[in-house]
């Protein structure tokens, strides 16, 4: 079923051809002549006061040649253009044999510069930060890659924090976050291939994994996607991670993303593969596994036990946030019967004189929670806070007070949203689910929440994240597996990588290679 | 396509038929409930009398609201309503209050003396039938009070009298004094033959408030005698029912000193031994006590002094008993239920004597064995 991974011979002649067809200009070769080159580029990037050109006049055996060098503005660090470029290029004075690009080429101090022999490519360069010095007379450019460093310092991710693990987060900058995952594997297996999506956009898009760990068959699955995708504009990974879902219409989410280097690079090593997009500071990872959404960094930086009991706590917390309020719902409209005589007392007579159903009070009150949540997320910061403490009096203490809602209720309410929150990636979908459990069980109890219950598991079941089934390891169950979900055993006891994910590459089964486990004990 | 649109429209309209079909639409709010914690029943002339305790939730003081409720505005009504029948009343209750009557938390079921006194096996029906009321529901019999006084009556700790009868009434498992009978219980016991029925009995002490205490004697359905709390705690011992009790036992050396002891386990075994072709019952009792207070400072180090305990503790075993064989005999009762031991095991005997057990009942020798033990004898002063 699976093709072998291609042998690195066949790897390098496949490169090479490549190469050659990226160098052969498709019609669109660069002009000999300055003048037209000055001509054609004024034509591209009319209108465009960030666009320069600048000429420089050096020597070919005494011969004066004009160079243009073409760059935008702010998108190349000007010391460095200045410095390294412009300088040398003027003070340089080469002899007529040889090739006149290649002596450039010698003489420039920046280490990335490149040929470029297409017009559209040199534009697109251009575009994306390089300077580009066409010659005089010749076919051929010269690209240099010198971009601002501008960008956002490395700092704490907001989304993932924790206490004891690394601290730093993705930015927007596609070549730092790529260096922050470099930075952890210092391995040449770890590869990086760099594509362009979004026709006006031209977003970078690295797909990275580390060769010989990661199936060959999900890393040309993820490049299928990718280049299939049709679009103009690509503007965050949240693009991405639509267009390349397995079933755009689940609620779940198939697709990870995390803004924390070292989790990236953990699900690299356990055989997926990232995609880093610039602009955008969290890397998805592919495949996600329904898992995943309860397992944080933070479990594996400390002994195991309290880890597990939090690991359970949060699957747990799944069904809270589920299904608390229509449990609520089903026991106070239809299943009196079974609460017990002090609580039914309590619920009664807190119950007495609101004017609501369970049902549309608990709705209210959980479209109440959204309200206050929508609305501190989406006010500028110093006012957010504001709003939590209305939010607090209004839901704690007014609406009871008032009579409008029930004391009982808003406990349930605050313990369910409190519950949401234990698996981020979950609170959206819990979030509609929940509704949907409330509805059925006022209309048949207990029943309408098993119904839903079983609904979600079938669908469930049915899921793939990159053909790899979502609820691997419960669903195919693999019992080596089992032992990082529910409960986390001891690192040194987690030996084997999840075989459904490097499914084909059962040579890297292995973590830790036996003799090393010896070693340790 | 067709046929998966085909296959979701049909599972569609199954669940809406499902839906339909289940018949459990009861959707009712907590507010529309009348929460019935105690339900009373006794004649009044030819008809019965139903008298329900039914809680006003907006009296009851939960958590922080406590005194939102109106200062002295009481937690709970009664109200009555006398019918042919038991349901006719029940149903006849709604035509003053406008509430769903909710029986599921039903405390206790408390039957009248005169009721009971004429059968109580036509009011049970309904609780055989109907499935509100659970099963362990505590039965109670009114020994010369009112119903309605004893649901009127405030309790000292818990917000409903019912709740404090019940947990009263479970106490028993420490003082010993009333038997604890479940509507399950009586229910069972009253279809097997020649099984004693005995249901605790509730009543009013002027000064003291309700009393549970002692226990009422059936026969077939109909009350026939009253077990004080010593007969009851005879009872207790003859059945071997005793998790946990306190017994009054003179010193064995010096009389007017007094030992308490804390029974602590019972167990009893009642056998038929067969004499001249004449049964005989023999009652085995297995029991054991720790030493709770004493008014007199024996000295139990001395040699023989816990085994003079132990035969006391086995003497006023046997003379609780011997009371309750004696009660017995007098009133022609088998409060024991020995009938039922002849007819489980000795059904051709049983078919003799059934039609006059009453009689039979005073002339079958019985026989009390008992092995005491004191196990914590307490050495306070050593």
């Amino acid at each position: 079923m699976f093709k072998k991974p291609q042998s690195p011979s066949e790897f390098n002649r496949l490169k090479k051809k490549k190469r050659e067809e990226e160098n052969v200009p498709n019609g669109k070769s660069i002009p000999t002549s300055i003048d037209i080159v000055k001509l054609k580029l004024g034509e591209v990037f009319s209108e465009c006061s960030d666009f320069t050109t600048r000429e420089c006049v050096f020597k070919v055996d005494e011969i004066e040649l004009i160079a243009l060098v073409a760059f935008i503005d702010e998108l190349i660090n000007i010391d460095i253009l200045d410095r390294d470029i412009i300088k040398p290029l003027k003070n340089m004075s080469v002899s007529k044999d040889g090739s006149i690009p290649k002596a450039i080429k010698q003489r420039i101090n920046t280490s990335n510069i490149k040929e470029v022999y297409d017009f559209d490519n040199a534009v697109d360069d251009i575009l994306s930060g390089s300077a580009v010095i066409f010659v005089e007379g010749e076919k051929a450019a010269l690209k240099s890659s010198i971009k601002n460093p501008e960008a956002r310092a490395i700092k704490e991710p907001d989304t993932e924090v924790n206490i004891r693990g690394p601290r730093e987060g993705f930015i927007e900058k596609i070549d730092t976050n790529i260096l922050l995952i470099r930075r952890r594997v210092r391995h040449p297996n770890f590869k990086v291939e760099t594509l362009k999506i979004g026709s006006k956009t031209k977003t970078e898009v690295a797909v990275c994994y580390i060769k010989g760990i990661a199936s060959e068959q999900i890393i040309n699955e993820v490049r299928t996607r990718l280049n299939k995708i049709k679009t103009d504009a690509v503007l965050a990974a949240g693009y991405i991670e639509q267009f390349i879902d397995d079933q755009p219409f689940s609620l779940f989410p198939l697709v990870g993303n995390s803004e924390k280097p070292d989790k990236v690079v953990a699900n690299l090593l356990e055989g997926r593969v990232g995609i880093v997009v610039d602009g955008t500071p969290f890397v998805l990872t592919v495949p996600y596994l329904f898992i995943e959404c309860f397992q944080t960094t933070e479990d594996y930086y400390e002994k195991p036990f309290f880890p597990s009991f939090l690991r359970a706590f949060r699957i747990f917390n799944l069904f809270t946030a589920t299904t608390l309020p229509a449990l609520y719902v089903a026991f106070s409209a239809f299943h009196q019967n079974v609460i017990p005589f002090q609580l039914l007392l309590t619920m009664m007579s807190s119950r007495e004189g609101i004017p609501f159903s369970p049902f549309v009070e608990a709705v209210a009150m959980i479209l109440t929670f959204e309200l206050i949540r929508e609305a501190s997320v989406r006010m500028p910061r110093p006012i957010g806070q504001t709003i939590g403490i209305i939010g607090a009096v209004v839901l704690g203490e007014a609406a009871v007070a008032a009579g409008i809602a029930s004391a009982p209720l808003i406990v349930v309410v605050s313990i369910t949203a409190l519950a949401t929150f234990l698996a981020p990636p979950l609170a959206r979908p819990i979030g509609l689910i929940r509704l949907i459990a409330l509805a059925m069980a006022n209309i048949i109890g207990l029943y309408g929440i098993g119904v839903v219950l079983v609904g979600i598991s079938i669908h469930l079941c049915k899921l793939r994240s990159f053909g790899i089934p979502y609820l691997y390891p419960f669903s195919p169950l693999d019992l080596t597996a089992l032992k990082d979900t529910a409960l986390r055993f001891p690192l040194w006891s987690l030996t084997k990588r999840p075989k459904a994910i490097i499914w084909g590459n059962d040579e890297v089964e292995y973590r830790m290679e036996p003799d090393m486990k010896d070693d340790n004990i | 396509m067709t046929m998966t649109l085909r296959k979701m429209f049909l599972i569609v309209i199954i669940n809406i038929v499902l839906l339909t079909q289940t018949g459990c639409w009861n959707n009712t709010d907590l507010t529309r409930l009348a929460v019935v914690t105690a339900i009373g029943l006794d004649l009044n002339g030819d008809d019965i009398e139903v008298s329900v305790q039914i809680i006003r939730p907006k009296g009851v003081s939960t958590g922080k609201s406590q005194g939102q409720g109106a200062e002295g505005e009481k937690n709970y009504i009664v109200l009555t309503n006398k019918e042919k029948t038991v349901v006719e009343a029940l149903r006849g209750l709604l035509n003053s209050i406008d509430r769903q009557i909710f029986y599921s938390n039903v405390q206790v079921i408390i039957i009248g003396e005169n009721l009971a006194k004429k059968g109580i096996n036509k009011i049970l029906d309904v609780f055989q039938r109907q499935t509100q009321t659970r099963p362990k529901v505590k039965m109670l019999i009114a020994k010369g009070t009112p119903i309605i006084d004893i649901l009127e009556t405030k309790s000292q700790f818990e917000e409903f009298s019912a709740v404090s009868m019940n947990n009263i009434t479970e106490n028993d498992n420490i003082r010993s004094t009333i038997v604890e009978t479940t509507l399950i219980e009586l229910l069972q016991n009253m279809k097997s033959k020649g099984k004693e029925v005995v249901i605790g009995t509730i009543f009013k002490k002027p000064d003291k408030g309700i009393t549970v205490e002692g226990c009422a004697v059936f026969e077939e359905d109909r009350l026939v005698g009253w077990l004080d709390k010593d007969l009851t705690k005879g009872y207790r011992f003859a059945k071997g029912d005793i998790k946990n009790a306190a017994l009054k036992i003179g010193s064995y050396y010096k009389g007017e000193n007094e030992v308490q002891l804390e029974v602590v386990e019972v167990r009893s075994n009642t056998k038929i031994v067969w004499e001249n072709q004449r049964p005989k019952f023999v009652i085995n009792i297995d029991q054991t006590a720790n030493i709770a207070e004493m008014t007199t400072s024996m000295d139990l180090m001395q040699k023989g002094a816990v085994e003079g305990l132990e035969q006391d503790y086995s003497n006023s075993t046997k003379e609780k008993i011997k009371d309750l064989i004696s009660y017995m005999r007098e009133r022609k009762i088998d409060v024991l239920g020995l009938g039922n031991i002849l007819y489980k095991f000795h059904y051709s005997y049983w078919k003799r004597v059934d039609a006059n057990w009453d009689r039979e009942l005073s002339k079958i020798p019985i026989e009390v064995n008992i092995k005491s033990r004191i196990k914590r004898s307490g050495l306070i002063n050593q």
